[in-house]
């Protein structure tokens, strides 16, 4: 008998968000920035969280960022990933901060302010993609 | 005019507190806890016309659990209302119980919380929301609190011994409260650094318990509960401060991100005419030993960055310079929603804590944080009150 495997849990987009998953569907990343004020913003919102203008353009993010913080599960609250694994928060070039897992990096070696570079991972057995990151090759 | 010293609690109440007690519901704890509370102020059922509680997210409750809650307790309520700040709202609740005293809308006002972690046939959710979390593995408080230990020790240099040194004081204090779920379970700082990584950089110990049970407030004019079975104590000052701001950076170059939550102590400290140096005791928020260093210094007690060197060599025990989490807190007393930190610090304002309590105390500077950790941004509250007798 095969043995039963929990799926990953995938997003629930909003209809404030849904433009930013579509956009990772087509690998890129699309943050949002203010007409008025210039500032970058994530997570997806109808107005800008510096001036509260809806002037904005959603533009595609270089994908240049740097480790902001990171934290290792050794227990988990929700089975379907394997401990011990890493979720880092990673601060964009542009400014916003954002979750993701740093890929092809062992735990051990994340620190606060390592460069790392966007990517887009299939989640397994699922057809979907999701913005990750991976170390900057020097 | 200022609301200073204008109201008092008056009555507490408390459960007892436990990892698992299927003994009652999230509704029946917080009717447990309000009967203890009207009963400890020398009140009935019928001199209580307000009552405020915690939302209970998904503990078997979803929707008028405020209302049904004043109709099962009998009381006839003017003012009723939940507050969805977690561990926040119980100051959140105090705070809005004088301001609707004030208002003239009601006179004896309950502010309660109860909480079972396991109710029968409800199973954990995964509700839209956790888009930008779940996706990537994390769930929960612990992670992301295990993402701002990382940055405080990064940028100060706080060590997991210093994490540590305030799961030990709490545990201390435990030790002298028999209702504490950690009661007769001493722990060392060398068991501290021993114990397992929950969520790294945060151990086993840096975590609060798991706590089924209830509890509750009553608030009331100064006026009246100089009347009731107790010494009052009052309502000096208090303040909040919400903000997001590991996820959104401060938009001003000139404030750290870590002094976000300190306009809520600002503020009571204002509202009091009080600075930190006049408090006696401090009940500061502590699901986690690092919320405990973000409360210390959003409290002023220290300045950002240096509450790691603070909490050591016991200056934070009873017996040291800042007595703080006298009952044991929620990392040994039990996760009261921060209810456990009104009461104790009211009961040591009243002088009723025995072998725990601090001599003179006479000023309580107490503390709730709570917020949204997976939906985004996760959002983290803080509420401030100031107490005295």
């Amino acid at each position: 008998m095969a043995e039963f495997k929990i799926p990953k849990p995938l997003p629930l987009p909003s209809e404030d968000s849904k433009p930013y998953w579509d956009s990772c569907q087509r690998q890129e990343l699309l943050i949002q920035r203010c007409d008025d004020c210039g500032y970058y913003w994530l997570p997806p919102s109808i107005l800008c969280p510096r001036c509260m203008s809806t002037n904005f353009q959603r533009v595609k993010a270089s994908g240049k960022a740097k480790i902001f913080t990171w934290e290792v599960t050794h227990q988990a609250l929700y089975p379907a990933f394997d401990t011990p694994f890493h979720v880092a928060i990673v601060e964009l070039e542009e400014g916003p901060r954002m979750h993701t897992n740093i890929v092809g990096c062992k735990n051990e070696d994340l620190y606060v302010d390592m460069p790392v570079e966007l990517f887009f991972e299939k989640v397994e057995d699922q057809d979907w993609y999701l913005p990750k990151f991976k170390p900057v090759e020097s | 005019m200022s609301l200073k010293d204008k109201y008092a609690i008056a009555g507490v109440g408390i459960t007892k507190l436990a990892r698992k007690n299927p003994e009652s519901s999230t509704m029946g704890f917080a009717l447990e806890g309000c009967k203890r509370a009207i009963e400890d102020a020398g009140l009935t059922k019928d001199d209580i016309d307000g009552l405020l509680l915690v939302h209970p997210s998904q503990q078997g409750e979803r929707h008028g659990f405020a209302g049904r809650a004043a109709d099962l307790l009998g009381i006839h309520s003017g003012f009723t209302s939940t507050v969805d700040a977690g561990g926040a709202t119980p100051i959140i609740l105090v705070q809005m119980a004088a301001m609707a005293i004030n208002a003239g809308i009601c006179n004896n006002v309950v502010c309660c919380y109860g909480w079972q972690n396991n109710p029968i046939d409800v199973p954990l959710g995964l509700p839209p929301g956790f888009e930008f979390t779940l996706p990537y593995g994390e769930i929960g408080a612990t992670p992301f609190l295990a993402q701002i230990a990382r940055r405080h020790m990064h940028d100060f240099g706080t060590t997991s011994q210093q994490f540590g040194a305030i799961a030990v004081a709490c545990r201390k204090h435990a030790n002298m409260n028999p209702n504490a779920q950690m009661y007769g379970r001493p722990m060392t700082l060398e068991d501290h650094q021993n114990s397992r990584w929950v969520v790294e950089p945060l151990r086993l110990f840096d975590c609060c318990a798991w706590t089924d049970g209830g509890a509750a407030v009553v608030v009331t004019s100064a006026e009246r509960a100089k009347n009731l079975k107790h010494k009052p104590v009052y309502i000096s000052g208090f303040g909040q401060a919400h903000g997001a701001p590991l996820l959104r950076p401060w938009r001003r170059p000139d404030v750290s991100d870590w002094a976000v939550w300190a306009k809520a102590g600002d503020t009571a400290y204002k509202m009091a005419k009080l600075s930190p140096k006049d408090i006696d005791i401090c009940q500061l928020y502590d699901a986690y030993t690092i919320v405990f260093i973000v409360q210390l210094e959003s409290g002023g007690f220290c300045k950002v960055g240096e509450s790691g060197p603070f909490v050591e060599d016991g200056r934070i025990e009873l017996g040291g310079e800042l007595p703080c989490n006298t009952a044991g807190g929620l990392l040994s007393e039990g996760h009261t929603f921060g209810f456990g930190h009104i009461i104790e610090a009211v009961q040591q304002l009243r002088g009723d804590c025995g072998e725990r309590q601090v001599k003179d105390a006479e000023t309580a500077y107490v503390t709730g944080f709570g917020g949204v950790v997976n939906e985004y941004p996760p959002t983290f509250s803080c509420s401030t009150m100031i107490l005295r007798r």
